[in-house]
């Protein structure tokens, strides 16, 4: 397939993307490693003896990968091992691909600054929307990195901005209360802050005798109206102290906050915004024909996904409309100015993530995709099992967390509120789902089970609610990396994509199971005997 | 229990449970008996929770009892035995939580007095309310109900089945427990003694010291030895208490808090107490719970971050690993759903305690700490029959509960009822 070719000029414009704007801090830095590397001499690291789920293709009972130069050289049974291959002893271990949270926050971010972030306040003192900013806030030595990839997590999805979801206590100035002496760390409690992470809209409840956060449970009602005002996320990969590999992807998505879409006013606004963004790529694409007549001429991939319905391909040539920066918030006025993350939204390089709880938010969701064609990740989806069949028919993948559990309203037992069933109902029904933590950011706050750290578990979950295990495996793996269209480089152990793979004591979807060793972009980046995050014992 | 002491109790159950089955049912309660389910439920493998487990067993149960238990093959069916065949399945005793807010309404916290023995919430009970139909459905058959932490002594709590009926057919004893929080909630309290861990500890002090008092005047009263004291309805629920028939649960946690727990509570009022949260560093003080038989009911935090290393502890295990045997998880429900109590479980053995100890953990050690364990907790003959029905061990997550029995009722079922969890 040309799909190959594709992502690699992908890869080199998303790099070129990221690298431009440091590019003095690169240059000098990694100038000369980046050249490009000779392959042939790069040394070969081969996974030896454990049982490889591969994810996208059968389990290998005692097989091996084969690494090389941060890409996946080989996966099979009987490989030959090249002379001077560094061996690491798989044998008694589950070797899988690094998981991706689709959910994610406060890892791998320097705290403080918000660059990018806090769009909603008319951006008075908003930085430039430069891919510098990004770069700058990595940080590569975050402990939370740590505490990612013991759970197997090698790729996130992470926030990073607020946004205008209006359910962070702490954005209204309403400190969670804590208690002098009881929390152990005051920086958890930023971090709990985020329990309610299921996206609903909803105002965090807090325990009136403890102030834990109290997971919801109360009958779900549509989100409100409210502003626009997109969440940023960025994919980044868990490569601790490694920052140069860091940055995967700067747009994810184009995240919108629930009830974004919701009144007719908002979706009049969203139509607008949505044809103003395709006339500007259409004038841009224009006079980028008329300038390659006069020689310059550049391909750029079309859409990256696979896409509904079929994918709409090549929507445009070059498509390097008018990016008027600084105005990304007031982008959906139409017209003269396209952020760009809209542009590629109505190009398929991105998705529309937002949440869609109820029956209704679903259906409209779905009804808006279809009607301006673009793609679409729904998140929450608490009844989406009552519209399991519309959702695989328009081939939405969805964002589904299996522990959420809301009351029906009352007389409506079996047609409202969500189900424990749900994962198994959405896999019979052909719809693609990731699964999301409890919540998407670490907490050291004690609470076992309930934050990032539990996305195995959470899987684990799907597997009560009827999936298969290869679906919930796949939820950690291949359906979020399609969603994010990088299925091509993670998500599944296979020939030629990014060496993130993980050695595990046990099944990956077994609550006992540990990450023994991660390994990300082929370099090993977490063992759990030397970082001890988790305890480290054997079981007998 | 060996695996000799349950087929003793097999025989010798069997045997006067023929003359049960066929007397109760013609005499004193006809309706009650007529209606009274028998089952005959026959599963792959029974963890007793009383010694071994049992491979391919059946369980008998009769008037809401289990009268007999023991391999498939050794115990005999009576005639008018309803049989259940969950021969691919897991049973194993109803869960029990230890400290959980949702048995009622949510009045919980009073927060006038600064201690509250006046206080009872058995009236607050709202049996088979929606959380606790979802408890069920994660096999929590039992609660300790109890009010909140608000004050130094929230006030009496009650222990109940989580299945539907009357208040006086789920209550399984009222008062149950009583409940004294140290610091960390109460100290919200401000401008009066209790506000902080000095003056709250003279505060629960001193009303222990009067319903002690109480007690004793009405003890020895009652001895012959001394007048009759004054009725003082605030002070009544005291007299379990002080007699060591019903114990405290006390919300305590912190290596500092956790000591004048000990110190005041156990060693200076002499009463039972259960350690009802007993997190962050407090499994430090392992080893004093340990020389005094304290039990401990963690939760609802399940680790600890090693300030010194940044390792996360695992808090049960660490109670385990000093020798802590009556030992459980808690949920705290609503801040854990109640559901989720075996999951407390699972964290826990996934943080390194065992998973043999962990079903305990969940059932009999809870039955010993509150003292219900000539009740529930275990699967043997003689006790409640309520039992669990998984697809696998309840400790994992992928498995989950398809059946359950409270005091012989089948009050869940997966092929009757929606999956509720």
């Amino acid at each position: 397939m040309s799909s190959e070719h594709a992502w690699r000029m992908a890869l080199h414009l998303t790099l070129a993307l990221a690298l431009a704007a440091p590019i003095a801090f690169a240059q000098e830095d990694t100038g000369e490693k980046k050249e490009t590397p000779a392959l042939k001499a790069a040394p070969i690291t081969a996974i030896q003896g454990g049982d490889v789920y591969t994810v996208t293709g059968e389990i290998i009972r005692g097989g091996t990968v084969l690494v090389q130069d941060g890409k996946i050289l080989e996966v099979g049974q009987d490989l030959v091992i090249p002379a001077g291959s560094t061996i690491i002893d798989a044998s008694g271990k589950v070797v899988t691909p690094g998981f991706v949270a689709i959910s994610m926050s406060n890892v791998a971010l320097s705290a403080g600054g918000g660059a990018r972030g806090g769009r909603g306040g008319g951006g008075e003192e908003e930085p430039e929307a430069d891919s510098g900013q990004l770069v700058d806030r990595l940080n590569p030595f975050d402990r939370n990195i740590k505490y990612s990839l013991a759970t197997g997590i090698t790729t996130g999805c992470v926030q990073l901005s607020a946004g205008g979801r209006g359910r962070r206590r702490g954005r209204d100035g309403e400190p969670v209360e804590v208690f002098l002496g009881l929390e152990p760390d005051p920086r958890e409690l930023t971090e709990e802050e985020l329990l309610d992470e299921d996206g609903d809209g909803h105002e965090d409840e807090v325990c009136q005798c403890c102030s834990l956060p109290i997971i919801p449970t109360e009958p779900i009602t549509a989100a409100p109206p409210t502003e626009a005002a997109p969440r940023d996320h960025a994919v980044i990969k868990m490569s601790y102290g490694r920052l140069d590999s860091m940055l995967v992807q700067e747009d994810a998505f184009y995240d919108l906050a629930p009830g974004a879409l919701a009144s007719a006013e908002n979706r009049h606004e969203w139509r607008a915004a949505i044809r103003g963004a395709r006339e500007a790529i259409a004038k841009a694409a224009e006079a980028a024909q008329a300038a390659a007549r006069e020689g310059a001429s550049e391909g750029r991939g079309g859409s990256r996904r696979g896409g509904r319905g079929g994918g709409s391909g090549g929507s445009g040539g070059s498509g390097e409309a008018p990016t008027a920066r600084g105005s990304r918030g007031s982008s959906r006025g139409g017209g003269s100015t396209l952020s760009p993350e809209l542009r590629k939204l109505v190009q398929e390089e991105i998705a529309l993530r937002t949440v869609a709880n109820t029956v209704d938010e679903i259906r409209d969701m779905i009804a808006l995709a279809e009607e301006l064609d673009y793609e679409l990740v729904l998140e929450g989806v608490i009844e989406g099992w009552l519209v399991a069949a519309e959702l695989g028919e328009a081939k939405v993948p969805v964002i589904y967390t299996p522990r959420t559990r809301r009351d029906p309203q009352l007389g409506q037992e079996d047609s409202s509120g969500s189900s424990i069933e749900s994962t198994g109902i959405f896999e019979k029904s052909g719809v693609p789902f990731a699964v999301a933590a409890l919540s998407s950011s670490i907490s050291l706050g004690g609470l076992a089970g309930r934050d990032l750290t539990s996305l195995p578990l959470e899987a684990a979950f799907a597997v009560r609610g009827g999936a298969s295990n290869q679906a919930a495996l796949e939820a950690l793996t291949i359906a979020p990396a399609r969603m994010l269209g990088l299925d091509d480089r993670i998500g599944s152990l296979e020939k030629g994509k990014d060496a993130d793979v993980l050695i595990l004591n046990g099944h990956p979807l077994d609550y006992r199971t540990y990450v023994e060793t991660a390994i990300v972009n082929g370099e090993i980046c977490y063992e759990r005997a030397k970082d001890r995050v988790f305890p480290v014992f054997d079981r007998d | 229990m060996s695996p000799r002491c349950w087929i003793a109790g097999l025989t010798l159950a069997l045997v006067p449970s023929f003359t049960f089955a066929h007397g109760s049912s013609d005499s004193a309660t006809p309706s009650a008996a007529d209606d009274a389910p028998r089952w005959a439920i026959h599963v792959g493998k029974i963890l007793t929770c009383a010694g071994d487990a049992i491979t391919d067993g059946t369980l008998l149960v009769d008037g809401g009892k289990i009268i007999a238990i023991g391999r498939r093959s050794e115990v005999v069916v009576p005639e008018g035995f309803t049989i259940v065949d969950h021969s691919d399945r897991f049973a194993m005793p109803g869960l029990i939580e230890a400290h959980s807010h949702v048995g009622g309404s949510g009045d919980l916290n009073e927060m006038v007095y600064q201690t509250n023995p006046e206080l009872r919430n058995w009236d607050q009970v709202i049996p088979g309310n929606d959380r606790l139909k979802v408890a069920l459905a994660g096999g929590v058959t039992t609660i300790c109900f109890i009010p909140g932490s608000g004050t130094n002594m929230g006030g009496f709590g009650a222990i109940l089945k989580t299945r539907s009926g009357t208040p006086d057919e789920v209550i399984l004893r009222a008062p149950g427990v009583l409940k004294i929080a140290q610091a960390g909630n109460p100290e919200r309290r401000t401008g009066e003694t209790g506000s902080d861990r000095m003056g709250m500890n003279y505060v629960i002090r001193q009303q222990l010291a009067e319903g002690r008092d109480y007690v004793q005047a009405w003890d020895d009263y009652e001895a012959g030895k001394g007048p009759k004291p004054e009725f003082n309805l605030r002070l009544e629920n005291f007299k379990p208490l002080f007699h060591r028939e019903i114990p405290v649960v006390v919300h305590t946690q912190q290596y500092q808090v956790i000591q004048s727990t000990v110190r005041m509570l156990h060693d200076e009022m002499k009463l039972r107490i259960v350690i009802d949260h007993g997190t962050f560093d407090a499994y430090k003080l392992a080893e004093e719970l340990v020389a005094r038989d304290i039990p401990v009911m963690a939760g609802p935090r399940g680790f600890l971050r090693d300030n010194d290393t940044g390792q996360l502890v695992g808090i049960v295990s660490e109670y385990d690993r000093r020798g802590v045997r009556v030992l459980g998880v808690n949920t705290d429900a609503p801040v854990i759903p109640q559901e989720e109590l075996f999951f407390q479980a699972t964290m826990a053995v996934r943080y390194g305690w065992s998973e043999e100890r962990a079903i305990r953990g969940l059932t009999i050690e809870v039955a010993r700490a509150l003292m219900i364990d000539d009740r529930v907790g275990s699967l043997e003959v003689g006790k409640d029959a309520d039992i669990v029905i998984t697809t696998g061990s309840i400790l994992d997550p992928r498995n989950y509960v398809t059946q359950v029995f409270v005091d012989g009722l089948s009050v869940y079922d997966i092929e009757k009822d929606r999956r509720r969890f």
